[in-house]
């Protein structure tokens, strides 16, 4: 079991994390040209999109999967929607988007669980956002000792 | 000799037999015609044995053929099939036609990145959907609900909205959901 590396999200000139798989489900269903192959335990799902949120709608802008030495390689778009080299308009998705912000205040170590200072939810309608709020998390002592953080620490080195 | 009006009886009797195992087979492989290629690569030599078996006793073959499909009661230990769908009849909203879902499945996008057809970058999936329909199937629209997250756990995200919600429409033959197609979900 391995934290999962998040996607991203360009939201109002700001790169996020981004804790949802908004194309899981269209890779389940919809027969797409290319396939995408499992990737290593930090990326099951052997992809990583980056979204964005242009005026109010929200798109996919990028795919990108993770090689051997963990670096980001760009997968060839246009192979997954012909046609739309700048990205595709996600009708499809209807729900929240959670976006993680500040420090890890307690890291598990699977899926996408950890806990950040503050979660950004966008609220989504069939790809057109309807609004937004943001939670601030509760700070647990108990996982304040020295051993943790540095372990936090190291699990971020990881991913960048 | 006198002929027995048994051997007449047996004589209709595998002939019905004959006629209804040939009817259950057309009727289970009518979906997938390339089945019958398999008919002519030995497959009826192979099985001889068994279709004998099966002749003699038809009735209870060809029940057992059917029951499956037509959702009749089965003897044995009560094992029902695993249900292959999301999508059951709780959660079918309303009857539509594929001229009424294919206008409400139209995507408008100001920055042109949807195909201007019916449902968007979901358009082969729902040809593909459609394709599986007969002209007697219903389509059928539904919601399934999703479930509210009541985690209250410190660590856990504070999700405002149902989870796993979706949308869709089925294909609905002899109240039984056959073929399913989502256009939306969280």
């Amino acid at each position: 079991m391995t934290a999962q590396t998040a996607e991203h999200l360009i939201f109002q000139g700001e790169t996020l994390r981004l804790c949802t798989e908004p194309l899981s489900h269209l890779l389940k269903t919809q027969a797409l040209p290319t396939e995408i192959a499992p990737g290593g335990s930090l990326l099951w799902r052997g992809y990583c999109g980056t979204w964005s949120i242009e005026g109010d709608r929200l798109y996919l802008k990028k795919l990108e999967t993770q090689n051997n030495e963990l670096e980001f390689v760009e997968l060839p778009f246009e192979s997954f929607f012909p046609g739309y080299p700048d990205g595709v308009f996600a009708h499809w998705f209807t729900g929240e988007l959670r976006c993680p912000r500040g420090e890890c205040m307690e890291f598990v170590n699977v899926g996408f669980p950890s806990v950040y200072e503050q979660d950004l939810f966008i609220s989504v309608d069939k790809g057109i956002v309807t609004g937004e709020r943001v939670v601030q998390n509760q700070f647990n002592p108990l996982r304040a000792t020295k051993e943790y953080m540095q372990l936090v620490e190291h699990r971020h080195k990881l991913k960048k | 000799m006198m002929q027995s009006p048994y051997w007449s009886w047996l004589a209709w009797y595998l002939i019905a037999g004959a006629v209804g195992i040939a009817a259950s087979v057309i009727y289970l492989n009518q979906d997938a015609p390339e089945n019958w290629k398999k008919f002519g690569d030995g497959k009826l030599i192979r099985n001889a044995p068994l279709m004998l078996v099966a002749l003699l006793t038809w009735p209870l073959a060809v029940y057992m053929v059917l029951a499956d499909k037509l959702h009749l009661p089965q003897p044995g230990n009560g094992y029902k099939p695993k249900n292959e769908f999301h999508c059951q009849r709780k959660h079918l909203t309303k009857r539509v036609t594929i001229a009424e879902a294919e206008a409400a499945g139209k995507v408008v996008d100001p920055l042109h990145r949807v195909p201007d057809l019916p449902f968007g970058h979901l358009h082969q999936a729902w040809e593909a959907f459609t394709d599986k329909r007969r002209s007697t199937d219903q389509l059928w629209a539904f919601t399934i609900p999703g479930e509210l997250d009541v985690n209250t756990s410190s660590r856990h995200p504070k999700w405002a909205t149902p989870r796993g919600a979706k949308r869709g429409y089925a294909v609905v033959r002899w109240r039984k959901v056959r073929a399913e197609f989502f256009y939306e979900w969280d």
